[in-house]
């Protein structure tokens, strides 16, 4: 199981576990103590990733801007740069 | 003038952690449906209660065994933001429920103007706090209330705490304090990043509380009234069906 987290500088707690085999993601959990309005956006964002190869910054970011945008979701605390560089780093 | 342009202020009460999450949600869905008046609420915990957020992972934020030695419940809010530990008379706890239209979409602003209302209530106890974005109130740069909000079915919830006795040995046997969070201060010194009225002035926690509810009243009309049978029943069948049960507390 991959887990990263980071302190978003001005605001939340964002922690990454995931799945990863090879180099494609299986499953990912985003937790912390950030706000999603709505709430039932996150797992969305979440599933989002799923199947994408951890190490493609470009369409892991292109698949969260299109959640975002299809569910009108609007993230408190951390952004989607976050998410993708948590994950990136691996 | 009708029903709906009148707060509605529910007596204060002490309650354990799995109701107080349900009456949120009970007010919430009544209002939904356009049969209850926006509504404040000030209450308190007992037993002693950590909840989280509503995206945190129960066994990362919690000492579980911890809170089962100390009889302490765990319940995971349906709001976000991060864990906190409601000690029996220890805080006063608020939630202001409401259609979303009272606040307005900008979330940042909602959270200024609430924090505000908790900002002015501090003042009026003669301590100089400041709204601290994105959801907290600090004193001399220490967080004394934190808030957190969801805004569902066009109905805004925002609830929080207001420090008042803070038993720090008791909070952090039961909070794990995640490493990343504070990497640039000691665990020691964690406790010194939270403040409690009790230790900045002589005030009584029935001063805070009677603090807070002239100041979120201020300049409102308001009547005083209690949940209706519907809420009551909903409460108890929402604590069951989710904040009493292990499915969603410990869902992540």
């Amino acid at each position: 199981m991959f887990q990263a987290e980071r302190k978003v500088p001005g605001g939340k707690l964002v922690r990454v576990k995931a799945d990863i085999d090879g180099s494609v993601i299986r499953s990912v959990r985003i937790e912390g103590d950030f706000f999603v309005h709505p709430e039932e956006g996150l797992a969305a964002l979440e599933s989002s990733l799923v199947g994408k190869e951890a190490g493609d910054i470009e369409s892991m970011r292109a698949a969260l801007t299109k959640t975002v945008g299809d569910e009108g979701l609007e993230l408190i605390g951390f952004s989607i740069d976050d998410l993708v560089s948590l994950i990136g780093g691996k | 003038m009708t029903l709906m342009d009148r707060w509605r202020l529910l007596p204060f009460e002490t309650r354990e952690g799995a109701l107080n999450m349900a009456i949120d949600e009970a007010i919430a869905e009544a209002i939904s449906f356009n049969e209850a008046s926006p509504t404040m609420r000030f209450y308190g915990w007992n037993p002693a209660c950590v909840t989280i957020g509503c995206f945190q992972s129960m066994n990362d934020e919690v000492d579980l065994d911890a809170c089962e030695r100390l009889g302490i419940d765990a319940v995971r809010r349906r709001t976000g933001g991060g864990a906190v530990f409601h000690d029996r008379r220890g805080e006063v706890t608020y939630s202001v429920i409401c259609p979303e239209s009272m606040f307005g979409p900008d979330v940042t602003a909602s959270y200024r103007e609430v924090c505000g209302w908790i900002v002015d209530a501090l003042a009026i106890l003669g301590l100089e706090a400041e709204f601290k974005p994105i959801n907290d109130v600090s004193i001399g740069g220490r967080k004394v209330s934190g808030s957190a909000q969801t805004r569902r079915s066009g109905v805004f919830t925002m609830h929080g705490t207001v420090l008042y006795k803070i038993d720090r040995e008791r909070m952090f046997s039961v909070l794990k304090v995640g490493k990343t969070k504070i990497s640039d201060k000691d665990i020691a010194n964690y406790g010194d990043r939270v403040v409690g009225v009790s230790e900045l002035t002589d005030a009584t926690i029935d001063d805070l509380l009677g603090a807070l509810v002239r100041s979120f009243l201020k300049g409102r009309e308001w009547f005083l009234g209690d949940l209706s049978q519907d809420e009551q029943a909903r409460t108890e069948a929402i604590a069951l069906e989710r904040y009493a049960s292990d499915e969603w507390n410990l869902s992540r």
